[in-house]
């Protein structure tokens, strides 16, 4: 299911984020032959010539028992899904642990341009907020063509924000789409799981699907530094914290790890899909997620 | 110094103890510095165990630091617990205490042989590169090897030839020969083991310079290591003979001092091999006793004796022998002034009274008198008298009077009287000055009836033994001229009515004399006429002419050098013949060949240092010309022994550095004792202890380092 030519680390380097978003994607869908999912539209629209070697799930059957020919059915597109992707820009988004990969905020940027060409290649409607301590841009959501396009253009300049107050951030975005959706919520979640969680309930009270593609650098995870260091915090400049990261790196790792177990459990308890993915992981993953989310909604 | 390096030049290696330090100093200067998403959980974390990682991070400097100056310092060759010098050039010397002391006996053998095994077990003991010098301190004190010899069997073959002595423990020569055997070490400094029973002595003033000039030898360290303990016992200390000389038949006392063991000890004395008398002391623990054996003197002659007891554990001096000499006469030579017209039959000063006295000529005499008028003395006429009597002497010019004084010195005797107020110079200013009495002359003349004599002490061996009617007939004695003398250091035996002394004796280095201020002439006073002349005179001429160290019998301790004045041959033997002259030493064996010299014309004859007790004879032939009897020194027979305590005191009084004691040590243990036990092995495993706990420490900064999830490429 992965393309080995699509690392995060490679995607880096392709600059052009509406490539990015058409290589990722096609390269996904591509692999999608040998996978169950097979089209995600419901209302037929035409039917068309089987070619050897195509599945034949769609074959028309009847139609082979009249003219011996084989035809498969072409299903037209729905286009009643609107989802709003929610990018996190606040400053800890800005992290890397190694230079070869991408920020989080990047990483971000690149899975969440993937998800917007796939959703509007399926004419699903698109729409982006961009956040810090508060909403930063909005992109209404539309299921045109050129809405590709309004998306990557705020996808491509994304800003350097300042901290994260998330569960606020949340509750301001909820009241401002008022028609029932899906959020796909792009975000490190750095703040007090009770305010997200907070905030996560407000979009489910309103009916919306939620996603949370939790991105987390490996540094981040593991602490996986070596020797004295003296750590600099992102969201609150001047901050710093001098220390040998091995001695600590049990300790971190078991408070990091109860910290995103409770993500996990308020979310399962709340109904909110958390994927959890780190910048080294090929974006796949995160499209997969979302697919899986669309075919339990359709 | 508990803590002592053989290889001190392998401690430069603690310096690597720095590393750490300097490691982690300059890994602290390599802080890199990263910017971090959120610090949350980073703060949480370190605020918990902020305070044990800093001390956990200095716990584990210090125990990497120490971990390798303990490996440094195993490398250096650490000894515990070492008193002397741990570094491979060791010289250690052995002083061997010999004296007769050391005799006394133990459970196993004596405490020499207990000293010759410690040394023994101690020379082995000893690394290779040692060197060893033995130095034993007896009698004799001399060092055992010609130079320093390498510790091993060679060394330890030496102490085969050690021999007890029966001297004293001379400390003073023995540092004497320290300094020189010091001076030609090999290492320094010189560990020197002393092994001795630590008897106790007196203070010998000889001690400081003999200290301070080994010091200056070298660096010296010593270590004492006490041989025995104290044991009951008692002893013959010494024997006093008649301080005169003695004649065949008399009947004398001979006292010895002893020091009783018990109540009514016997006591025996033995003379020419036949038991002669007895005495039995009474009482113990008071100390030294004297006792007296009564003796019949026996014929002309040498007479060879002892005094025994029953032995006990220090044999040494359970006997102790004597020798008495019986002269046939006491040889006296008269020196007159020469007789002038106007002297009387009697000569000038009345000298033939005198030597009538001493040899009356009409029987049996033990003096031999010969008169020769001063001008006719010559050397060798002194030397062959025991006795000089002056009478009135003319001046003997300087040369004579030193000969005189020479022969004085080495033991001879002398009687001076002088009555002649025509002698008052030279009396005065020559003779009194010469003799170290004061030179203060006065001329005294009592016309009338003159004055008494009276005798100062009734005891003393001149008049000792006189009834009170023979002193009182003395005493009725008129003098009517002489000279008025002061006694100095002399002692007045006799003294006029009014306080003026007419007779003083005095010693004059091994020599004895008396001086008369007046002569025998009837103007001077009554003596010659008086029926006490002869006994006054025979028994004052006995006392000077004592057996003295320059007789051909002499009493004396081991350690001594023996040496007599010979007897004439009687077999035609010459003594200046030096290859007949023999000495028989106190074992009984023919030890060599006497040496002749001559000191202020008297020939001498000079068999060497007395080792062992007992008696050396000196032979011309056949015939016997001196006899010897050596015994034990008195101090030897104090059984008293030293604490250690008290002997390092006493040597570090005298700036010698005493650093430890190895008397409760085994011998075996003596490298242990001497250099300490080897620490290397605890040091090592002190240093793997504090790895495996620097390891346990900082097992979170190993874990960190073996590739982990966060690690992976």
């Amino acid at each position: 299911m992965s393309s080995p030519l699509l690392t995060p680390e490679l995607v880096g380097h392709l600059g052009r984020l509406d490539l990015v978003a058409r290589l990722v994607v096609e390269g996904f869908l591509t692999g999608l032959h040998k996978s169950p999912y097979h089209g995600f539209s419901s209302e037929f629209a035409e039917y068309r010539q089987y070619i050897a070697g195509e599945p034949v799930a769609h074959m028309d059957w009847r139609v082979y028992a009249k003219t011996d020919r084989h035809y498969l059915k072409v299903f037209t597109e729905e286009t009643n899904l609107r989802a709003t992707l929610l990018v996190d820009c606040s400053a800890s988004m800005d992290f890397t642990g190694d230079e070869n990969r991408p920020t989080k905020k990047a990483y971000a940027g690149y899975l969440a341009a993937a998800l917007s060409y796939l959703l509007l290649r399926q004419n699903d409607a698109v729409g982006l907020v961009t956040f810090d301590e508060a909403p930063l841009a909005m992109v209404p959501a539309r299921s045109m063509r050129k809405q590709l396009f309004q998306v990557l253009k705020v996808l491509d300049d994304l800003p350097t924000g300042t901290g994260t107050r998330l569960g606020r951030v949340l509750h301001r975005v909820a009241e401002r789409i008022p028609r029932r959706g899906l959020i796909l919520l792009l975000s490190d979640m750095m703040d007090d799981p009770d305010r997200i969680i907070s905030g996560l309930k407000h979009f489910r009270h309103m009916g919306h699907e939620v996603v949370v593609f939790q991105i987390l650098d490996p540094r981040e995870v593991d602490l996986g530094f070596e020797g004295e260091v003296e750590f600099e915090s992102l969201e609150e400049p001047g901050r710093k914290i001098r220390m040998e990261p091995s001695h600590l790196r049990e300790s971190y790792q078991q408070r990091f790890e109860q910290w995103r177990a409770t993500l996990r459990r308020e979310c399962r308890r709340q109904l909110v899909d958390l994927v959890e993915i780190t910048t080294d992981t090929p974006f796949e993953k995160g499209l997969g997620a979302y697919l899986q989310k669309r075919r339990r909604m359709y | 110094m508990p803590l002592s390096f053989l290889n001190p030049s392998l401690l430069f290696g603690t310096a690597a103890a720095a590393l750490p330090i300097i490691i982690h100093f300059l890994s602290r200067r390599r802080v890199q510095r990263r910017k971090f998403s959120d610090l949350r959980f980073l703060d949480e974390v370190q605020s918990r165990q902020a305070r044990s990682l800093g001390i956990r991070r200095w716990l584990l400097l210090l125990l990497r630091v120490l971990a390798i100056l303990l490996v440094a310092l195993a490398a250096a060759g650490p000894r515990w617990g070492g008193v002397g010098n741990s570094s491979g050039d060791r010289s250690v010397l052995f002083i061997i205490d010999t004296s007769a002391s050391m005799g006394t006996q133990m459970d196993e053998g004596n405490r020499l042989d207990e000293a010759l095994s410690a040394c023994e077990e101690m020379i082995r003991a000893l690394p290779g590169g040692a060197a060893v010098q033995i130095i034993t301190g007896g009698s004799l004190t001399a060092p055992l090897f010609g130079d320093w010899l390498p510790a091993g069997a060679g060394a330890v073959s030496g102490l085969s030839v050690v021999r007890l002595t029966d001297g004293p423990f001379d400390l003073p020569a023995v540092l004497r020969e320290a300094t020189r055997v010091v001076a030609r070490a090999p290492g320094s400094p010189v560990e020197v083991v002393m092994l001795s029973d630590l008897q106790k002595t007196g203070q010998d003033m000889r001690l400081g310079p003999a200290a301070i000039r080994l010091n200056e030898a070298g660096a010296t360290r010593f270590l004492v290591r006490r041989i025995g303990r104290e044991v009951p016992g008692g002893g013959i200390l010494s024997i006093d003979l008649p301080a005169r000389a003695v004649r065949p038949g008399e009947n004398i006392t001979l006292r010895a001092r002893v020091l009783p063991a018990y109540d009514e000890q016997v006591f025996s004395l033995e003379l020419d091999g036949k038991p002669v008398a007895e005495a039995v002391t009474s009482g113990v623990g008071t100390g030294p006793v004297d006792i007296d054996f009564p003796v019949t003197v026996p014929a002309v002659g040498l007479h060879r004796g002892v005094v025994r007891k029953e032995s006990d554990a220090f044999p040494g001096d359970d006997s102790r022998p004597l020798v008495l000499a019986v002269p046939e006469a006491v040889s006296v030579l008269l020196i007159h002034g020469p007789d002038r017209p106007v002297d009387s039959v009697a000569g000038r000063g009345g000298w033939r009274y005198l030597a009538q006295a001493l040899a009356p000529g009409d029987g049996p005499s033990p003096f031999r008198v010969r008169a020769i008028p001063d001008s006719d003395l010559t050397t060798g006429a002194m030397s062959a008298s025991d006795l000089l009597i002056f009478v009135n002497p003319e001046p003997l010019g300087r040369r004579g009077l030193e000969s005189l004084l020479a022969w004085l010195d080495q033991g001879g005797a002398a009687l001076f009287l002088v009555g002649d107020p025509a002698q008052s110079g030279y009396f005065s200013q020559t003779i009194l000055p010469g003799l170290g009495l004061p030179v203060a002359v006065e001329y005294q003349s009592d016309a009338g009836r003159g004055q008494h004599v009276r005798v100062i002490d009734p005891q003393h061996p001149v008049f000792a033994g006189l009834d009170a009617e023979a002193v009182a007939t003395f005493e009725e004695i008129a003098w009517r001229r002489w000279f008025r003398l002061e006694e100095g250091d002399g002692a007045v035996l006799l003294a006029l009515t009014g306080e003026d002394p007419v007779l003083i004796e005095g010693t004059l280095g091994e020599g004895k004399f008396a001086v008369l201020p007046f002569d025998l002439m009837p103007q001077g006073s009554d003596l010659a006429a008086s029926p006490m002349a002869l006994p006054f005179f025979q028994r004052l001429a006995s006392w000077l002419a004592r057996p003295g160290r320059l007789s051909a019998a002499v009493n004396t301790e081991v350690g001594s050098e023996a040496m007599v004045r010979p007897l004439q041959p009687e077999s035609g033997s010459s003594i200046e013949k030096t290859e007949n002259l023999r000495v028989i030493d106190t074992d009984g064996r023919a030890s060599g060949i006497a040496t002749l010299a001559w000191q202020a014309g008297v020939p001498l004859l000079r068999g060497g240092t007395i080792v062992r007790s007992g008696f050396v004879t000196f032979l011309a032939g056949q015939d016997t010309l001196g006899v010897v009897a050596a015994g034990i020194p008195a101090s030897e027979s104090t059984l008293e022994l030293s604490e250690v305590r008290d002997w390092r005191k006493m040597m570090e009084e005298l700036d010698l550095d005493v650093a430890g004691d190895l008397t409760d040590q085994a011998p075996a243990d003596f490298m242990a004792a001497l250099g300490g036990r080897d620490a290397a092995p605890w040091l090592l495993g002190l240093a793997l202890l504090l790895l495996l706990l620097e390891v346990w420490v900082g097992r979170g900064a190993r874990l960190s380092l073996s590739p982990g999830p966060g690690n992976q490429p």
